[in-house]
């Protein structure tokens, strides 16, 4: 260190400082040192401003992985929402065509019931009226029978009483 | 890059090499090589020394900084000043 400070070195500075040395030697007056405070306090401003922008790069990123996993929850729920109403109204839609189906077969049976219900009325209405019928049939029958045995009667005693059986 | 080091070597305005040349010229030094031999060794890498009395650093010296419009005792203090600080 001590041989740059001297001798022809030192002149090897001020030439590489003259040729090289750019804002160094135009500094209007001010001193080297308050040039370079001032770069190294542009340094700490950058330097705060990098953390403060690295934070707020940092805070916005928890915020956005923040708000992600509560869409994502949100979207979960709302899925999960979803399927049970899907399978709510399945159910309930199962349910409607049980009970359609079960209403459906009641209404069958009691056609058939009625039905069944019907022609039996049907058929004791027309055996009454065989029975009635047949029964007058009879009744014709036997009034018809006694009449020609009447007849029958009559008309030997007529015989007999024209011409009485000689004594 | 780094704003000291920017500022060192030149800022906006300047050529843009100071600090290299700055670290290369106390390693050179260290090392016991001549100041002359130095500058000739540097004149193959940055053609602005090409041209230069190499020979003769005290005038070569002089010559820039009356062309500059710079004082040479203030630049030794300003050349010292730097190296004891920055090297």
């Amino acid at each position: 260190m001590n041989e740059i400070l001297t001798g022809p070195w030192i002149l090897v500075i001020i030439i590489v400082l003259l040729l090289f040395g750019g804002r160094l030697l135009g500094n209007n007056g001010a001193s080297v040192e308050s040039e370079i405070n001032a770069a190294i306090n542009n340094q700490s401003v950058q330097n705060a401003l990098r953390d403060g922008l690295l934070a707020s790069a940092n805070n916005n990123l928890e915020t956005y992985k923040a708000i992600t996993d509560q869409n994502m929850l949100m979207m979960n729920q709302n899925n999960a929402n979803a399927l049970a109403a899907v399978q709510g109204f399945n159910e309930v839609q199962r349910s409607i065509q049980t009970q359609g189906s079960g209403i459906q077969d009641a209404i069958a049976r009691l056609g058939f019931q009625m039905d069944s219900c019907c022609c039996a009325i049907k058929t004791q209405l027309l055996q009454d009226k065989y029975d009635r019928l047949y029964e007058q049939y009879r009744s014709v029958q036997v009034d018809a029978s006694n009449a020609a045995q009447t007849a029958a009667i009559l008309g030997a005693m007529g015989k007999w009483v024209a011409n009485p059986a000689a004594a | 890059m780094n704003p000291i080091l920017s500022f060192l070597n030149g800022g906006k305005s300047g050529g843009g090499n100071f600090v290299s040349i700055m670290l290369r010229a106390v390693k050179a030094a260290s090392s016991g090589q001549s100041a002359n031999d130095f500058m000739k060794e540097l004149s193959k890498d940055y053609p602005e020394l090409q041209g230069l009395d190499l020979d003769d650093l005290e005038a070569t010296a002089n010559l820039l900084a009356k062309k500059k419009g710079k004082n040479i005792d203030s630049l030794k203090a300003q050349a010292k000043d730097l190296i004891q600080k920055y090297t």
